[in-house]
């Protein structure tokens, strides 16, 4: 079977545009949870998220430089996301091939879980009140989910597969690991895969408050709301942004001298066939998902240094750890495990792709980042789930959990570059 | 910018401009007191051309053409339309938009129909 490797990064979340930054900061147990200020929050049970700073400034994402705002109207905000993180990781892989059998050979895999929901929320109030007339030629292409995937093909002439993954919160993690199967099966030999999502709008904060999803009792705290398997968490926090990679088939990077993160190693998926929203009480698909990518890995549980755990902040974070020490026995107490949600919100379907990207860095540097707020871990929660502050630690292999409402579950499996 | 709320609003008057905010939030239409006094067609379809297409206002000659010259592709040139009937409160029926191919067929058609 090929193997695939990552050669490039793109990040750009509540922490900050770009890697660096983003990992400085989450390694210095900074948050970028902050008040929402750009709508109307008032009604909401909900008034905080994980918001991109925006700017011309160090860290801050800067919309201009991603396109102009001409055709950021053509765009819901994901998209802009999308490509600052695609710009950013495809710059650092270094592949900017201009002969079309390589082009041809290179495809992009970006999902969403919800797409451009502020597009739609906004196109249905101009229906409402002026009429089909006013709709905009671009209200579609704006908000579809696989237009990031376009947009990318598009700006760099990548013409291989063009695909996009929805799988709500596991979408980014699915779309990593399904574009790594398509360099394995030689459909290409570099893909661009990851999510983006901007779903921070009132609509988006609406509906999942009314779903009883988020965290609503630290609204004027925000940086202390995020808190994964603390007794005094009561919900996620959304966040928004992209996490991209560029992934590469191994003999195809070394032949150009990419320079190398890590390898994708295993992949797992499966589902609850349980509840639309909750996760299987016994952590049943999860714990499948795992034993999937190890598998695939060809590994031993014990083999395993580090997990970024899905870790939301809600009643699933405990069902999660039940299944970690199920599938982990006794090597559950030696990983050290972590939720970077606690930093930068839950960024739905590009929390996978953000988190893989964490779980590289985590490898590369041999740090696990840490799980902020975590003051009063819940009953059982006795496994080194990284409180407060990152730990320098071996970490050989890194495991990235993702799980989506629907019952969708998704564990990437990642090992240093050989 | 669509979304987050961050509208940059130009042209027209205050009450087109409020319109335009509760139509089409996701337009760039300028306002400024000289702006909302200009009257002259040929200047404002060439504003709107501008800020739509993103292009240099030496090149909105009227002879240009927008997908020729100005680099407009399909989708572009039905939102131009639209951004004229909203700037100059009038309608332009489908088959008469198909015929605005040019800077100087939009300004004779609103002349003639405004």
């Amino acid at each position: 079977m090929r193997r695939v490797v990552v050669t490039g990064l793109g990040l750009t979340t509540p922490l900050g545009n770009g890697v660096n930054i983003n990992w400085e900061r989450l390694i210095a147990s900074q948050s970028g949870i902050r008040r929402i200020e750009h709508f109307e929050v008032s009604d909401l049970a909900a008034q905080i998220a994980g918001i991109i700073p925006r700017g011309t400034g160090e860290g801050e994402l800067d919309l201009d430089a991603v396109c102009p705002a001409k055709d950021r109207r053509r765009m819901d905000d994901f998209i802009v996301y999308g490509l600052a993180a695609a710009m950013e990781a495809v710059q650092d892989s270094g592949w900017l091939p201009e002969d079309d059998e390589s082009r041809e050979r290179t495809g992009v895999m970006i999902g969403s879980g919800i797409g451009g929901l502020p597009n739609i929320a906004d196109g249905a109030m101009t229906l409402e009140k002026s009429g089909p007339r006013r709709i905009s030629p671009f209200f579609i292409p704006a908000a579809l989910i696989n237009l990031v995937s376009g947009h990318v093909s598009i700006r760099y002439g990548f013409k291989g597969p063009n695909h996009a993954v929805v799988t709500a919160c596991a979408t980014g993690a699915h779309a990593i690991g399904d574009a790594a199967r398509l360099i394995q099966f030689d459909d290409a030999d570099v893909m661009v895969a990851g999510g983006a999502e901007a779903a921070v709008h009132r609509l988006g904060v609406a509906g999942f408050a009314a779903a009883k999803a988020l965290c609503t009792s630290y609204n004027d705290r925000p940086t202390e709301a995020s808190r994964p398997w603390d007794k005094d968490r009561d919900g996620f926090v959304m966040g928004e942004g992209a996490g991209i990679v560029v992934l590469e088939e191994l003999e195809h990077a070394k032949k150009r001298g990419a320079k190398i993160y890590g390898e994708v190693i295993g992949y797992g998926m499966s589902g609850d066939a349980y509840h639309i929203t909750a996760p299987a009480e016994d952590g049943n698909g999860a714990q499948r998902a795992m034993r999937a990518a190890l598998k695939r890995a060809g590994l031993n549980p014990d083999q395993i240094d580090y997990i970024n755990a899905h870790g939301t902040a809600t009643m699933g974070d405990t069902i999660e750890l039940g299944a970690v020490k199920k599938v982990f026995g006794d090597h559950a107490y030696k990983l050290s495990m972590s939720s970077t949600k606690s930093a930068v919100g839950h960024l739905l379907g590009a929390a996978g792709a953000v988190e893989a990207i964490y779980s590289l860095l985590a490898i590369r540097d041999q740090v696990a980042p840490p799980t902020l707020n975590l003051h009063n871990p819940d009953e059982g929660c006795d496994i080194d789930l990284v409180p407060l502050v990152a730990k320098q630690r071996p970490i050989k292999v890194a495991l990235s959990n993702s799980f989506g409402f629907g019952g969708t579950n998704a564990s990437l499996i990642f090992k240093a570059g050989p | 910018m669509l979304g987050n709320g961050t509208f940059r609003l130009s042209g027209g008057n205050a009450e087109a401009l409020g319109k335009a905010i509760r139509a089409r939030d996701t337009y760039s239409i300028a306002e400024t007191s000289e702006e909302s006094q200009m009257s002259d067609v040929a200047e404002r379809v060439k504003k709107i051309v501008v800020e739509h297409l993103g292009v240099e206002e030496s090149k909105v000659t009227e002879n240009a053409s927008f997908i020729d010259d100005l680099g407009a592709d399909s989708l572009d040139t039905v939102e131009l339309v639209m951004a004229f009937e909203e700037e100059f409160s009038v309608e332009i029926p489908d088959d008469a938009a198909e015929k605005i191919l040019t800077v100087k067929d939009a300004i004779d058609f609103i002349t003639k129909n405004s």
